[in-house]
């Protein structure tokens, strides 16, 4: 499991490579209007923040969306990150606002669209067949284990679990009480793990 | 002689557990060699996690990311125009409603209405409720007066527009020295028909304050046929 860093991981199919400054220089330099400063700032947290997308959305092309989103939230109040504050942190947040934002407005248009034709198209950069597959597989197997799991408690699991994040620094993150992070997990686990744990011989009995 | 652990508890600790912290040296760990029902369980909790992990951080954005910094500026500007434009349009409804409302306000209230005051007037000859009989029908109508016979003191208390207030205490002043020179017999205290009345702070007494059986306005009091 990777470790739990906000690390600078440059997007490989890229075509800016990052320079070797810290990220809140980036974020000051985007802020006075340093168009490159931006981008490379993009192409370093671009992955991070679509693998935080991919728990909001339903497949990887909605985390896309709102990775979109997120940055141009993060754009718009690039003056408003405090040097020194935690990048993670604030990054989360935007993410998590666009994800909120974003699943709003296609709960409003799917009541408004009468059909599948007044949705709009999504655009598709990925035209490798296997690579969609790949995205598609990738969907199933988010839907099936995370299925019926309330939104709060699929995040917590997957920064906690997945991401290897501590429960106090998803409690900063998503601004809430560190003993409801830890209830809210430990909540998600037993749902995701009931259907393993029902494969048990004696398991009809536990349930007695 | 230690508990040996069974199934149904290895598994009550199994579905919370946070599966990195199942070292060798833990309780489950120790059931599981011995149980293979468990082990299998715990085998598969771990990999299905693992395997998950795996899934969404090998999948890559669909989009370049200098396209989506390109995006993200371009929809960022596109975002400042329209917040620019809505600015501009709740302007100038502001300034069309401005003018509106403040003619709408003008016109219902009279000026200095909104200026309401608090003063309490002290009489020394005339009671309260023989000044409040006399002065009644002459007092500006805006103007509440109450008595506040509870606390034995010979004062009225006004409240309303300020200029109906000192219009209200120079009558009540006028009155009560009037009858302080007809009656001085009576009102030995009484200041010269000239000398103005003493008026205590305006937060003194508040109107609120006035026992209900007290009538609130002048022109509700009951007049002697």
């Amino acid at each position: 499991m990777a470790p739990p860093t906000l690390a600078m991981r440059p997007d490989p199919e890229s075509a800016v490579a990052p320079p070797d400054v810290a990220p809140w220089e980036l974020v000051a330099r985007a802020a006075a209007g340093d168009t490159p400063a931006f981008t490379a700032l993009v192409a370093a947290l671009h992955p991070t923040v679509h693998r935080w997308a991919l728990v909001f959305a339903a497949d990887p092309d909605e985390a896309d969306d709102i990775v979109q989103d997120a940055f141009v939230q993060m754009y718009r109040h690039l003056a408003r990150y405090q040097r020194g504050a935690p990048l993670e942190a604030w990054l989360y947040r935007i993410v998590r606002r666009a994800a909120g934002q974003r699943r709003r407005a296609t709960h409003r248009r799917r009541r408004l669209a009468a059909s599948a034709r007044a949705r709009p198209e999504r655009d598709v950069y990925v035209t490798d067949p296997g690579a969609r597959v790949d995205r598609q597989w990738v969907s199933a197997r988010i839907r099936a284990f995370f299925g019926d799991l309330p939104a709060r408690q699929r995040e917590i699991f997957d920064l906690v679990d997945l991401q290897g994040f501590e429960p106090s620094e998803v409690a900063r993150m998503i601004g809430m009480n560190a003993a409801t992070v830890r209830t809210n997990l430990f909540k998600a686990r037993a749902a995701v793990r009931a259907h393993l744990i029902a494969r048990h011989p004696g398991a009809a009995e536990l349930t007695r | 002689m230690t508990h040996a652990m069974t199934c149904a508890e290895c598994l009550s600790l199994v579905a919370t557990a946070d599966m990195t912290e199942l070292t060798a040296a833990t309780a489950v760990t120790e059931h599981c060699r011995g149980c293979a029902d468990c082990a299998s369980v715990v085998d598969e909790v771990a990999e299905e996690t693992r395997r998950l992990a795996d899934a969404l951080d090998g999948t890559l954005p669909g989009v370049p990311s200098h396209v989506v910094a390109l995006r993200a500026i371009a929809g960022a500007a596109r975002g400042r125009r329209r917040t620019g434009r809505r600015r501009i349009a709740l302007g100038a409804v502001a300034l069309t409603a401005a003018p509106l409302l403040a003619a709408f306000v003008l016109r219902v209230l009279p000026v200095g209405a909104t200026s309401v005051a608090v003063r309490t007037v002290e009489l020394h000859c005339l009671a309260p409720e023989q000044a409040l009989e006399l002065a009644g029908p002459s007092l500006p109508p805006r103007v509440q007066v109450t008595t506040r016979p509870a606390l034995h003191l010979p004062v009225l208390t006004l409240r309303g527009p300020r200029p109906d207030i000192a219009a209200a205490e120079q009558l009540l002043t006028q009155l009560d020295a009037r009858w302080s020179a007809e009656r001085s017999a009576h009102c030995a205290s009484a200041p010269a028909p000239d000398a103005p009345a003493t008026s205590a702070p305006a937060t003194s007494a508040p109107a609120t304050n006035a026992p209900a059986s007290v009538p609130a306005r002048v022109r509700a009091l009951p007049r002697e046929p």
